[in-house]
């Protein structure tokens, strides 16, 4: 009997052995919060309705070297819970899919004035061509918008050899919840 | 110990006899909830196993919101493409996905069942906890259990079985021990250590009651993505047109070469690349209009000045060549553009031609 009660005190044990592992191992999280939120991220004209897919006002023909153009994008959370995002980006010849690396593309948290630049805290670019990972998260509350500022220019060592090509620039902005 | 062994059944039965139906039925549920819990912590503890309380949905419908998974340490080189893994990732948040791809120097590509695209970075680490279990729904039941006020009533059962198992039990024990003089003190030893052990045990509870009021959880996370894209064409720089030659001046000394900027959609050229060949040499020049005027002049440090200059310096010289008869010009014009880009040329390889008639100087006619 005094055994029985001995091991009922396992009870107590067990369960704050598994909490405490647990709480070493991973986020707290209370009872409470064990719901399953929607989370939702869209990206378009500032004022217009968001969507999966947006194709940026920065395009045309005959570029060459030291055209630059600038644009914004509205990134928009239509999900039910605060979500950080990361911006990610690809410039890849639309032939050949080989990255592009003449094309400079710059993403601000800010504006542009005369379309051609923008201003504001850098978040992503890829000044040797290369992109090094996306950017860092950014905090998007519910219902909320953040106007990106995104610049297109073409390098002014951009050899000959590139003319005519068709370069192909995708932002992907991403949201996740509960991972970097 | 002989003196134990005797009287341990004689006090443990009358005990037992004198507990309630309730009190007996609370021992044995505690003993057995409370042997699994140990068993399981022990689990824990040796083996590494880890609990693991889904928080999020996106690794339904395998592992739903509120999934309970039992995961053990693994090095991610023994992580093949279809486990389960957990991970803390760079922001230091645990994220449960499944692997899509393990490839070396790679990491693990991740991804959420309920994902449409895998996790932005791939896992480098070299340890990883591998889900070998999962029992949906229990993650709640186990959340709620560890909740601070339900280990608050776990501690008072325990508390009142200890009573009822020491307490009560020791006082009707020294009663009973009254027919067996001789035996009491060991008996009272082993209580007091009893006793004493217990009591540890209640400040170790104590403890991770105090200390574990939260219960870990992990993430499976979920991600979403939007796109913003355009394609934009580099042009191709267009050469100039009309690459015409005109008399200037008497003497045939000077032509004038002219030729017409390009037209169209395209930036207008920052300068021409005029380059000019007599038999196999040239000269080259950026000009800024679209005329130039070239003279047989050596001196002039013109085009065509610079190529008669040139020719002249050779072993033979131009006269040589042109006794030879007349040497035809050749004129190539490109645009270039702003960045540097050249269009391709426009070209006559024989615009002019340099002549040297007898008893005359050495003239330069349009053709």
């Amino acid at each position: 009997m005094q055994v029985k009660a001995l091991l009922s005190l396992g009870l107590l044990a067990g369960f704050g052995a598994v909490s405490t592992l647990a709480s070493w191992t991973g986020e707290a999280t209370t009872t409470s919060e064990l719901s399953a939120a929607t989370i939702s991220i869209g990206v378009g004209e500032s004022g217009a309705a968001a969507g999966k897919d947006f194709v940026l006002p920065i395009d045309g023909a005959n570029w060459y070297p030291g055209v630059s153009r600038a644009a914004i994008v509205t990134v928009k959370n239509a999900g039910s819970t605060p979500v950080p995002y990361t911006i990610g980006a690809t410039v890849t010849d639309h032939i050949s899919g080989q990255p592009f690396t003449w094309l400079r593309v710059k993403v601000a948290f800010g504006s542009t004035t005369d379309g051609t630049s923008c201003t504001g805290e850098v978040l992503l670019d890829n000044p040797t061509g290369v992109f090094q990972g996306t950017s860092a998260q950014r905090e998007l509350a519910v219902d909320g918008e953040h106007a990106v500022c995104v610049e297109y220019s073409l390098q002014t060592d951009t050899p000959g050899t590139a003319q005519g090509k068709v370069v192909d620039v995708k932002l992907t902005f991403t949201a996740t919840l509960g991972v970097s | 110990m002989s003196g134990d062994s005797t009287m341990r059944p004689v006090a443990k039965a009358s005990a037992v006899t004198d507990l309630s139906v309730i009190d007996r039925w609370l021992l044995n549920m505690g003993a057995v909830l409370g042997a699994m819990c140990l068993v399981l912590a022990g689990a824990s503890l040796l083996l590494g196993v880890k609990p693991l309380i889904f928080a999020s949905g996106s690794m339904a419908p395998a592992m739903p919101t509120g999934s309970l998974a039992l995961a053990v340490p693994t090095a991610s080189s023994e992580v093949v493409a279809g486990d389960v893994v957990s991970v803390v990732s760079s922001s230091g948040t645990r994220v449960t996905h499944r692997v899509v791809s393990a490839e070396p120097g790679v990491g693990l590509v991740l991804k959420g069942d309920a994902n449409s695209i895998a996790d932005l970075q791939p896992f480098a680490g070299l340890s990883v906890d591998r889900v070998f279990a999962s029992f949906p729904y229990v993650g709640f039941v186990v959340s709620w259990l560890a909740s601070p006020w339900l280990l608050l009533l776990g501690g008072g059962l325990c508390a009142y079985l200890l009573y009822v198992a020491f307490g009560r039990g020791r006082r009707r024990g020294s009663r009973g021990a009254e027919a067996a003089p001789g035996g009491e003190c060991l008996r009272r030893n082993r209580s007091s250590w009893l006793s004493g052990g217990a009591a540890l045990m209640v400040i170790a509870v104590a403890i991770s009651i105090g200390s574990a009021v939260k219960v870990g959880s992990t993430e499976a996370a979920m991600v979403v993505n939007a796109e913003a894209k355009s394609s934009v064409t580099l042009g191709m720089m267009q050469p100039p047109t009309n690459l015409s030659c005109a008399e200037n001046g008497i003497g045939n000394q000077n032509i004038d070469i002219s030729w017409t900027a390009p037209s169209g959609n395209y930036p207008m050229p920052v300068s021409y690349r005029v380059t000019v060949g007599v038999n196999g040499k040239y000269t080259t020049a950026d000009v800024a209009g679209t005329q130039q005027t070239m003279g047989l002049n050596k001196e002039s440090g013109g085009l065509l000045g610079g190529v008669v200059k040139l020719l002249d310096s050779l072993i033979g010289g131009l006269l040589q060549l042109l006794l030879g008869g007349p040497q035809d010009v050749s004129v190539s014009v490109a645009s270039i553009y702003p960045g540097g880009w050249e269009s391709p040329l426009l070209a006559n390889n024989a615009i002019a031609a340099i002549s040297k008639p007898l008893l005359n100087p050495m003239v330069v006619k349009c053709k």
